[in-house]
């Protein structure tokens, strides 16, 4: 199994640890749910060193982006950062990912764990034609997220610049304990926050200064358990679980992040085509109007036949209900429509909802 | 860690025995491994078990657990407070987070069982 650079420091934290796509990661420390609050009332501190981090450049890096994702490259500003998907020529999701641009014809796509190698295959296999540059820099650097209502105050009490007017979804440099980073004001929490990526061997530097400049503000190691059932409560897809290589942006939701009116990229005929004609299926936010908790897999009913299955599910920690995301036939993915969920053998009602599950009042 | 006075069961299930009477819970090994327990589903009070029947799971922010019986015999109580304080589980794992009681059928289910040492070495043993 594969290691970031912050394992010794998750050993002595007292982390349990499992196995997530390849890599030994920190499933959590003080428990999920603990995590989980202290993320929602003030902040929490995640690595996610196992993300994969790709540079692209040259002056073909644009043209080839503009390709291999589905939203518009050349509109993108200088230090900017979005969330978007790579589809294959059927528009399946082989990933999603955000793009940053870091300069003119210079991008960093940092993509899911599980999915890098494919990635890179796809790039080179798309990009014959086309003058680029691409440089895998996952192990050669950390990542580490930094979310919650106090991450700004943190990231300013540790950073040596001000961060302070930095928006949302824009990246900037910064220096953190002396060591060089990048931060991305990103994140897959719901709230405000930021993902740091330095150089390994500064990895457990900018870890521990981030933890001391929490202190006075309750921040908390956080693992993979509570990365997830806070994405959850957003509603925010998990790519091999809600979305896949078999799924379409169209099916899932992803409409929003496609700009259509780019001369070409790929999977857009496929996804203009179910546009027009409808898809098979939707993808559906749901609540459990009883006791119980959907996990993958479960299957979905209405009208005493089946009508999809489950894809996510959990605990929400801040409503205390089961939530759920899956895929329905697409007459039943209406909002406030009550259909039934197979809990290993007991009947469910679940209620479709919109996302987000949890908002701050 | 494990208190000396219970009996151990392979699927991580402990025994407190007073007389005919088992109270069940889980170890705390089990807690740690299942994470923060979120949700139990009970079993019924009055119904008839025997060892190793499924009579109850647990869902935790990480997974689910089906609990085993340890003992054969009728369930005479279930600890209510898990219905809304399932993380006494976690809390407690000895104490007030246990699960069940059961009239055993046959004490002498609990010579099958293991005591504290030899759980903690079929622990290790399982970690390897």
């Amino acid at each position: 199994m594969k290691r970031t650079c912050l394992f010794e420091p998750h050993k002595t934290l007292g982390a349990r640890l499992i196995e997530f796509s390849g890599w030994e990661m920190p499933l959590s420390y003080s428990g999920v749910t603990d995590e989980h609050r202290t993320v929602r009332e003030s902040a929490g501190v995640f690595d996610i060193g196992h993300m994969g981090r790709i540079e692209i450049s040259g002056s073909g890096s644009g043209p080839l982006l503009e390709m291999l994702i589905v939203s518009n490259v050349a509109r993108m500003s200088i230090g900017s950062a979005e969330y978007t998907l790579i589809c294959n020529h059927s528009a399946g999701i082989i990933d999603d990912i955000i793009i940053s641009k870091r300069d003119k014809d210079r991008y960093l796509l940092c993509v899911n764990a599980g999915n890098r190698e494919k990635i890179l295959i796809w790039i080179s296999s798309i990009g014959v034609n086309f003058d680029y540059k691409i440089y895998d820099l996952t192990d050669k650097t950390g990542m580490i997220a930094l979310q919650g209502p106090m991450s700004r105050s943190i990231l300013e009490a540790a950073a040596s610049r001000d961060v302070a007017s930095i928006k949302p979804w824009h990246i900037v440099e910064t220096e953190i304990d002396s060591a060089s980073t990048l931060v991305s004001m990103t994140g897959y929490t719901g709230e405000i926050g930021c993902e740091i990526i330095m150089n390994s061997a500064d990895c457990t530097r900018v870890w521990t200064a981030l933890l001391d400049a929490g202190r006075g503000f309750g921040i908390k190691p956080c693992g993979l358990g509570a990365r997830d059932t806070l994405r959850l409560e957003m509603g925010y897809s998990l790519h091999g679980n809600d979305i896949d290589e078999d799924t379409t942006p169209i099916e899932a939701g992803l409409e929003w992040v496609v700009d259509f009116s780019k001369d070409d990229f790929i999977g857009k005929a496929v996804m203009l085509e179910q546009k027009k004609n409808g898809a098979q299926r939707r993808l559906i936010f749901f609540e459990l109007l009883q006791k119980g908790i959907p996990r993958k897999g479960f299957k979905i009913f209405s009208d005493g036949k089946e009508i999809g299955v489950v894809t996510s599910g959990n605990i929400s920690p801040m409503l205390n209900k089961g939530i759920g995301i899956g895929y329905v036939l697409p007459e039943y993915a209406k909002s406030g429509l009550e259909v039934l969920v197979d809990i290993r053998g007991r009947v469910v009602p679940v209620v479709i909802v919109m996302r987000p599950f949890y908002s701050r009042k | 860690m494990n208190p000396d006075n219970l009996r151990y069961h392979t699927d991580h299930a402990w025994v407190r025995a007073e007389g005919k009477k088992a109270i069940i819970g889980i170890t705390d090994y089990a807690q740690g491994e299942l994470g923060d327990i979120v949700y139990i589903e009970m079993p019924e009070k009055d119904a008839i078990v025997s060892v190793n029947q499924e009579i109850g799971e647990l869902e935790s922010t990480k997974t689910t657990s089906p609990t085993l019986a340890p003992v054969s015999g009728k369930i005479i109580e279930v600890n209510g407070e898990l219905k809304d304080s399932p993380e006494l589980i976690n809390k407690d794992p000895y104490g007030k987070g246990w699960i069940l009681a059961i009239e055993m059928s046959n004490t002498k289910d609990l010579d099958q069982l293991m005591d504290a040492k030899g759980y903690e070495a079929f622990i290790k043993e399982g970690e390897k």
